[in-house]
């Protein structure tokens, strides 16, 4: 069975590269981004399954990122990230097409089933 | 108006107080969001049966990023207590420098986010003024939003204080025309200054916002 393939995009750098091996731990491929336009670029070399998406980051935010990715990317699944979380905010992360919406500091076991279950409903 | 009435605070000074204090948990919830991935990590390497376990020098490294994460997290918490405690009364003896410091501290986070910088030039107790520090603040964020807005990536934003005579200049520039006219966006600007009894106007060579404050007057509009 493959591994599945795990972008996260934060510019948080420690938390992601902390996340990032959490999931290699757990047998997930995975790679971060700092930026939105880091990630687009990674996308653009190869593709991930899912894309673990920081809301507020500089330059380029996350529902943007998201638009881009669900443009160029229709095979890619993203789930934000945030850390608050507003009634307008995870309607406008539905309207975009994000499958999930998680709160920071995220527990790892919700993260987990959550992207085990976005996976699946991909396949 | 009735006293009540009176004593309700201007909307736009809570919007400002909700936008700092929004700024700064957020900033707080990443140190944590981090403090908790590196720990759960710490836990996840220690236990890892397949892996060749946790060396002290890989620990060493991962109890650093907590340590820099609480450091963090309790700078924002000092810079938002004191905003906090900036209501207590409405008047107050400032040291100007000081308080532009503070307020560089609290719009950080919002210049990060817009790829932009804050770079405060005031000497500490070269002015002081007696008033409302809040609405002080207030008037220099609502300056600080227009640069923002002006403002392109990678340039910086310029806090400057000048003292003369009895008057103190607070200069915001990121060395672009800003938009001052009272019925535009700088309408909230030029409220605030005016309770404040500060002037507002463009800066040197029609660049920024220039915001004098007449020390004699111990703020009285």
């Amino acid at each position: 069975m493959t591994a599945l393939s795990v972008l996260i995009v934060d510019d948080e750098e420690e938390f992601a590269a902390a996340l990032a091996e959490r999931l290699e731990l757990r047998g997930m491929e995975t790679a971060w981004a700092s930026s939105a336009d880091r990630a687009l670029d990674l996308l653009s070399e190869r593709s991930f399954e899912v894309v673990l998406l920081d809301v507020k980051m500089p330059g380029t935010g996350g529902f943007e990122a998201a638009r881009r990715i669900r443009e160029r990317h229709p095979g890619t699944r993203v789930i934000l990230l945030t850390g608050h979380s507003t009634a307008d905010e995870r309607e406008e992360g539905r309207r975009i097409g994000a499958v999930a919406y998680l709160l920071k500091p995220v527990d790892l076991e919700d993260l987990l089933e959550t992207i085990e279950r976005t996976a699946k409903e991909r396949a | 108006m009735t006293e009540d009435a009176a004593a309700v605070p201007e909307r736009s000074g809570l919007a400002f107080f909700g936008a700092m204090t929004a700024s700064a948990t957020h900033e707080i919830r990443n140190c944590l969001a981090i403090v908790r991935e590196v720990c759960g990590l710490i836990e996840d390497l220690r236990r890892d049966p397949r892996g060749p376990g946790l060396s002290p020098e890989r620990l060493g490294k991962l109890l650093e990023k907590i340590e820099r994460q609480v450091a963090r997290a309790d700078r924002v918490l000092v810079r938002l207590n004191r905003f906090a405690h900036s209501t207590d009364r409405e008047r107050v003896v400032v040291d100007v420098a000081d308080l532009l410091e503070l307020v560089a501290g609290l719009e950080a986070r919002t210049a990060e986010m817009r790829k932009v910088a804050i770079e405060v030039r005031a000497d500490p107790g070269s002015a002081v003024f007696e008033g409302d520090g809040f609405l002080l603040m207030q008037v220099v964020h609502l300056a600080l939003v227009l640069a923002f807005e002006a403002a392109r990536e990678g340039e910086r934003i310029a806090l400057a204080l000048a003292r003369a005579g009895a008057s103190a200049r607070i200069l915001v520039d990121g060395g672009r025309p800003l938009p001052l006219d009272e019925a535009g966006e700088a309408a909230g600007l030029h409220r605030a200054a005016g309770r404040l009894g500060a002037r507002v106007g463009p800066g040197p060579e029609g660049f920024g916002v220039a915001v004098e404050l007449d020390l004699s007057r111990g703020g009285e509009p």
